[in-house]
């Protein structure tokens, strides 16, 4: 029985579905015509109509007309913002309206052309700030966010008191839009530096929140505010202490890490990583034999299992944190993680989270090229320093046949580094089938490239490689033939030429043998590229090979290419330097150029050479003929500058390459990310340890700075007692003192340098609207009999100051559990004052 | 930081701009940049990941079927992780496709502008994602189409007063409240949802209801391999292939059919010489309330997972511990879990496995000229849940080719299944499409240059000079590899199975509903590379 009517009921499911799918068709069909036909009048007299759904067709006009970015359609000369601007005092009136919708779309309107149109926006602001009162909480939220939106220096003070207000709202997403309200107020422009404190200390605040979503836009914003540029002077000794925000939350924000949303993890990891860069000390690692010694002092060669690695505390409480994030389905994430441990532990670190399987993961033909892309940029960046993590993986660099050629490249250039004696037969395999099976010529370049590169893991390779690109001469053609030949240039030049000389005599015995064997038909400019290399190293095989090669060339003279006879001429030029370099005798001299062969060859090239279509040929013969005359000096001179030791090609992957600029960018922005970290800073200028301390002390820690520079004038004016400078010496002086219970009155001075500006605020704000007085004093109440807790804790901490790390790790454990009267109760006072006035209201 | 969302046509027409500040520049004044950059790049077969548009800005962009979608990025002051835009992209697209509907069109766009406008300033806050998930931003911005809240608010009211009758769930607002709601205008109508629900499980609506309560598990495995054809001794060979083969039905592996056969004879097998399956698990929940659930797996145990990756969902501690997927779903679709296998960390006894359903057999250098070559698939019969092979294709790339040595074509000899044709530029395809489980499709084909085709072609005394021709040539032609492509159902290469999927916890759901489950297997093929 059932069954038929689970039936029954998943059609109707089904049918509702596709009823919304119609309406939602329909409807579009139906808005399309409406707001591109409108016209200027008739969108004004939309807006000012009664009716919210005729204001809502108004404020859809206006948004469409600002989204399409037209300009034209409204004819004459205006461009997209005027066009939008002329409907400005149209639709700010209509913030009353009670739509939602409406109101939201206003707001967006609002925040972007308030400052074109100060006068007119201020109109509207008593509205929104009337709507921080509101029941719902999306509205609160919507509100807060456009008041610290709207950029009109002048509102500055009011916004600050708006956010003073919603620091503390019941809801937590009216939180979170509050310290993104930090963000924006803290962006403009002339913002007094004493508000930039005051923005500081909310933040702190909601850095501490309970929510975790609120402690992601609260990371969001610093981590926006951290980078932001300070001009002011007195902003720039606020620029280093900015970080004390987070002295106080380090190890509560690292635990609660998993915890928020992928963005802020990204955030959290960037921040976290500056910020260890910049108050903790280095890791350290004992090598084998007992050696002690910094982390970044490791080379390449170092193997991983060679060390152990010992690392601060706190660092090591952030390191953990992220292992729960290698399981995360965000692949910016994983970036983040990968730079972090890069830049603050030593590989071994980075193997042990297990970071390799995870960022190879990202690189398979399955995952999107750009997450591709900058995996193996991650990755290249790893092996850079440190290859021995990745050794084991290479067979996962190797290319499909679908890899884009920037991905090919990365992994080609990858593979080179990882290539070592054990794996090279494998990784030689692999590329040969690439030079000659890929679809890409782009790509079978590189792979070349890559081959010539592997080449310098041994001797023995380099023989090996060599020998196979010689047999390839023939096969190949174009673009590959080129590469072909520049890698065997590379392979004879970095050759080691003490030991190897056998060998490159063979070299260059199998490259003439290419040239004389007149039935390989070779391409001219791999011809003009393999005698220029047998004329470059004559004397390395004691001239033995070259002039061979010259006179088999000689016949055929007139009908090789341009560049094959330029390149004869050198060859010859080069046999005949050599040869006169072994002559010292006048008459010697004179007896070789009439009867020595190579003079003869010399003598009849640079006769054919006269005759030559290319100038530069026949300039070139000019000038040798002159050099190589038989003169000493010249032909030392001409000794000198034709066997100068030539530097080896650059056989790199050629990012810059001309048609490649935009991968180079796009690997720059990388980088720029990647590598963009602060130094590690003097461990002598740390603060100790204990200003990590958690949670409620250590806020005095975090602050004390921002309170100390608090302009002494409040103090001055405001002051009912003499008051010591800092809050340090307040704690101690009441531990001294020994009162074990502190008066309400003493603990509202204890904490009174932030209090005081609450308090000024307050006064303002009951002289602004009184309104709100009851709110306050209430408010003011609850974090009276908050701090009384935060005294108290103080003390507490005084007392364990000496054993810290016993204390600090009861904290630690069970945070939530170690405070949770306080927070609670406060919850619950706010809670119910806030109903409380509501209901009053 | 993000700067501007821009949404074109794909002939690069504005639709759709979102300036976060008055200084922005506009679509207009960006396109050209945009444009002449790609067009550097036109013709080779390349991307870029990201477009700088001078010092300050770069722009990451993805092209949909009918939009494309760029986000302009400033770099001025901060250095930004270089995938956030791209995953921003991706999750506006989310977004909008659950907004308006599937695919999504510029029309489609136009007509929602003003919820686009409202939804990108969720997105995007001072130039940081700010709320992404599309299942919390239905919380802030309400689907807005009239007719549809019509629809799903009577639906409401009917399931309310389903429940009343049941004595249900207390935390359904009274219908006085809705009514109200209905009677006060649009606005009131998005009454904001319970507070509890956006800290602990943020992906999760709390008011989600369903009439019928179902949840389906789709594994879809995809294979990425290069195999190549490895020498074997032939003892060696004969172990192996019989090892391969062990897993064939019995009934089957005793008709006499040739597979077996062919596969121990041959003195060359294919061995992958790099490989992953990449596997991911995705999960739709149609359930009401906030279940938990719990989703085990049976992994055989040569396979090694590695590293997974797991939606936000999973509770990944309990992963680590005890290998168990727990945790309370998203409403809809989700892709719960992502794998990876990697085939050469596999035992060599049980490649054949992971290779999945098809076996190939590719031989090349055959007939007198040696430029014929041969393909001989081996549809495995391993399971009764699998039948038949779906959009079976083989790719034919002739590569090794010079210039100089002519176009040259690809004919063929002998086709048993589908139709082969040549697609030019020594690229050649055999779709097979559908194929049934147990046969044996066979490809023959020659390859010929068009320089001595029509020797070739007429046979008798000429032929044998061609054979020397080519000889000379130090050529014989032949494929360089093949692309192979399928799918199947009901079986996935690495052997995962679901073991059981309990609900734990029915918060809100009522004990005694017993939510329909479905598991489905499906298997594709990425890059199925196959070596001459």
């Amino acid at each position: 029985m059932t069954q038929p009517f689970a039936k029954i009921s998943s059609m109707l499911e089904s049918a509702r579905d596709l009823t919304i799918e119609a309406a939602v068709s329909a409807s579009s069909r139906f808005a399309e015509t409406s707001p591109s036909v409108m016209g200027y009048q008739e969108v004004i007299k939309l807006l000012n109509s009664r009716n919210e759904r005729d204001i809502l067709s108004g404020m859809k006009c206006v948004m469409a007309s600002i989204s399409r970015g037209e300009s034209s359609t409204s004819g004459a000369d205006d461009n997209g913002t005027e066009d939008a601007l002329r409907y400005f005092g149209d639709v700010v009136k209509n913030i009353t309206c009670g739509n939602t919708v409406v109101k939201n779309l206003i707001l967006i309107y609002l925040t972007k052309y308030a400052e074109l149109e100060p006068d007119t926006a201020l109109l509207s602001i008593n509205t929104i700030q009337k709507s921080l009162n509101d029941k719902n909480p999306i509205t609160r939220y919507t509100s807060i966010r456009a008041m610290a939106g709207i950029k009109i220096s002048s509102i500055s003070p009011i916004t600050l008191l708006c956010i003073k207000r919603t620091v503390s709202d019941l809801h937590p997403d009216v939180r979170s839009a509050t310290a993104i309200a930090i963000g924006k107020l803290y962006g403009l422009e002339d913002i007094s530096s004493s508000t930039k404190k005051q923005l500081f200390e909310f933040l702190t605040k909601l850095l501490s929140d309970s929510n975790p979503i609120v402690v992601g836009s609260a990371l969001k914003t610093f981590y926006q505010i951290k980078d932001s540029v300070l001009t002011s002077s007195i902003s720039q000794s606020l620029e280093k202490k900015k970080w004390n925000v987070l002295h106080a939350s380090f190890r509560r924000l690292c635990r609660l890490l998993p915890t928020l949303d992928e963005w802020s993890q990204s955030f959290l990891i960037d921040i976290l990583t500056e910020y260890s860069r910049l108050f903790l000390p280095k890791p350290k690692i004992y090598r084998e034999g007992g050696e002690v010694s910094d982390y970044d002092q490791l080379s390449a060669q170092d193997n991983i299992d060679n060390y152990e690695v010992s690392m601060d505390a706190d660092l090591q409480l952030f390191i953990d944190s992220l292992k729960p994030l290698i399981y995360t389905n965000s692949e910016f994430v994983i970036l983040s993680i990968s730079k972090a441990l890069m830049s603050l532990a030593p590989p071994k670190t980075y193997q042990q989270m297990q970071l390799v399987p995870v960022t190879i993961r990202l690189i398979s033909p399955t995952s999107n090229f750009q997450v591709a892309y900058f995996a193996l940029q991650a990755i290249r960046s790893v092996v850079v320093q440190n290859r021995f993590i990745y050794e084991h993986y290479f067979k996962r660099f190797y290319i499909y046949p679908d890899d884009l050629p920037s991905i090919a490249q990365l992994k080609l250039e990858i593979l080179s580094m990882l290539a070592n004696e054990s794996n090279m037969p494998l990784i030689f395999e692999e590329l040969k089938s690439i030079v000659f099976n890929s679809n890409s010529n782009l790509i079978a370049k590189q792979a070349l490239v890559c081959i010539g590169r592997c080449s310098q893991i041994s001797d023995v390779w380099n023989q090996r490689i060599l020998k196979w690109c010689l047999k390839q001469i023939t096969k190949t053609e174009g673009l590959i033939l080129d590469e072909l030949l520049t890698s065997i240039r590379y392979l004879v030049q970095t050759k080691n030429h003490t030991t190897a000389n056998d060998s490159l005599a063979k070299t260059i015995y199998r490259l003439s043998l290419l040239i004389t064997n007149s039935d390989n038909k070779i391409d001219s400019e791999a011809k003009a590229s393999i005698i220029w290399i047998i004329g470059e190293f004559t004397n390395h095989t004691y001239n033995q090979i070259g002039p061979d090669v010259l006179r088999v060339l000689i016949p055929n003279f007139a009908n090789e290419a341009d560049i094959v006879r330029y390149q004869v001429l050198v060859l010859s030029a080069k046999i005949m330097a050599f040869e006169l370099e072994a002559i010292v005798g006048e008459n010697e001299i004179k007896y070789f150029f009439e009867e020595n062969i190579h003079a003869k060859m010399f003598s009849h090239i640079l006769q054919l050479c006269k005759y030559d279509n290319s100038y530069d040929t026949r300039d070139r013969a000019r000038m040798l003929s002159i050099l190589l005359s038989g003169q000493h000096h010249e032909s030392k001179l001409a000794t000198l500058f034709l066997q100068v030791p030539k530097n080896a090609p650059l056989i790199g992957f050629r990012n810059g390459d001309g048609k490649n600029t935009n991968l180079a960018n796009s690997s720059e922005i990388f980088q720029s990310y990647y590598k963009k970290i602060p130094d590690w800073a003097d461990p002598s200028g740390h603060p100790a340890a204990s200003v990590r301390k958690e949670i409620l002390s250590k806020l005095n820690g975090g602050n004390e700075n921002v309170v100390t520079s608090i302009s002494s004038q409040n103090f001055l004016s405001k002051s009912q007692s003499p008051i010591p400078i800092s809050e340090h010496a307040f704690s101690s002086k009441d531990f001294q003192s020994g009162v074990p219970k502190i008066t309400p009155k003493e603990t509202y001075r204890l904490q009174s340098l932030d209090d005081f500006f609450g308090n000024e605020d307050e006064e303002e704000e009951e002289s602004d609207e009184d309104d709100d007085e009851d709110d306050d004093d209430e408010d003011e109440e609850s974090d009276n009999s908050d701090e009384i807790e935060e005294s108290d804790e103080d003390e507490d901490d005084a007392v364990e100051e000496e054993d810290e790390g016993y204390g600090q790790a009861e904290v630690d454990g069970n945070p939530d559990e170690a405070n949770p009267t306080s927070s609670d109760s406060e919850d619950s006072d706010t809670d119910s004052s806030t109903t409380n006035h509501l209901l009053r209201k | 930081m993000i700067e501007a969302i821009y949404i074109s046509d794909n002939s690069n027409t504005l639709v759709f701009e979102y300036l976060l500040k008055l200084s922005s520049p506009s679509f207009k004044s960006l396109i050209n940049i945009v444009q002449s950059k790609l067009n550097e790049i036109e013709g080779e077969q390349e991307k870029i990941p990201l477009i700088r548009i001078n010092n300050d800005y770069y722009t990451c962009f993805e092209k949909t079927r009918n939009l494309t979608i760029y986000v302009l990025v400033s770099s001025v002051n901060i250095k930004v992780n270089p995938l956030i835009p791209y995953v921003f992209i991706k999750h506006l697209l989310e977004v909008m496709e659950d907004y308006f509907g599937a695919p999504l069109a510029v029309t489609k766009i136009e007509a929602h502008n003003d919820t686009l406008n409202l939804i990108a300033n969720e997105l995007i806050q001072e130039g940081i994602p700010n709320v992404t998930d599309s299942n919390r931003l239905r919380d802030i911005i309400p689907l807005k189409s009239l007719l549809s809240r019509i629809l799903s608010t009577t639906n409401e009211f009917a399931e309310r007063a389903i429940q009343s009758t049941n004595g249900g769930q207390s935390s359904s607002p009274s219908l006085g409240s809705g009514g109200s709601g209905m009677g006060s205008g649009m606005g009131s109508l998005h009454k904001y949802k319970g507070t509890s629900s956006t800290t602990d499980t943020p992906w999760r609506r709390t008011n989600v209801k369903y009439t019928n309560n179902e949840m389906f598990v789709d594994i879809v495995e995809t294979i990425n391999v290069i195999l190549k054809p490895t020498k074997l001794k032939n003892q060696k060979a004969a172990t192996l292939s019989s090892s391969a083969t062990g897993g064939f039905d019995s009934a089957y592996y005793n008709g006499g059919h040739h597979p077996s056969g062919a596969l121990s004879t041959s003195s060359t097998k294919l061995l992958p010489v790099a490989g992953t399956i990449d596997g991911e698990i995705n999960f739709t929940s149609h359930l009401t309330g906030v279940p938990e659930l719990q989703l085990v797996l049976n992994v055989p145990s040569s396979i090694d997972l590695q590293v997974p990756s797991f939606h936000p969902c999973i509770k990944i501690e309990k992963w680590i511990n005890s290998g168990v997927l727990s945790f309370v779903p998203a409403d809809g679709k989700s892709t719960i879990m992502q794998y990876q296998v990697d085939v050469g960390a596999v035992k060599k006894t049980s490649y054949s496995d992971v290779l999945g359903l098809v076996d190939v057999d590719f031989q090349t250098g055959l007939g007198l000229n040696e430029n014929e070559f041969e393909i001989r698939l081996f549809i495995k019969q391993q399971q009764k849940a699998v039948t038949k092979i779906e959009d079976l294709v083989i790719k034919i790339f002739t590569t090794n080719v010079q210039k100089s040595e002519g176009e040259i074509s690809v004919r063929s000899t002998r086709c048993t299944h589908g139709e082969f044709s040549h697609k030019g530029n020594g690229n050649s395809e055999w779709n097979v499409r559908t194929v049934s489980t147990g046969t044996q499709p066979i490809l023959r084909g020659v390859i010929t240059s068009d320089e001595n085709e029509d020797d070739v072609d007429s046979f008798g005394e000429q032929k044998k000079e061609v054979q020397t021709d080519v000889k000379g040539l130090g050529k014989t032609f032949s494929p360089s590899y093949l692309k192979l492509s399928y799918s199947n159902k009901g079986h996935i290469p690495s052997g995962i199975k679901v073991d059981s999927l309990k609900i734990i916890s029915t918060r809100g759901l009522g004990d005694t509903v017993k939510p329909y489950k479905g598991v489905k297997y499906i298997t594709k093929t990425g890059e199925y590379v196959i070596r001459a």
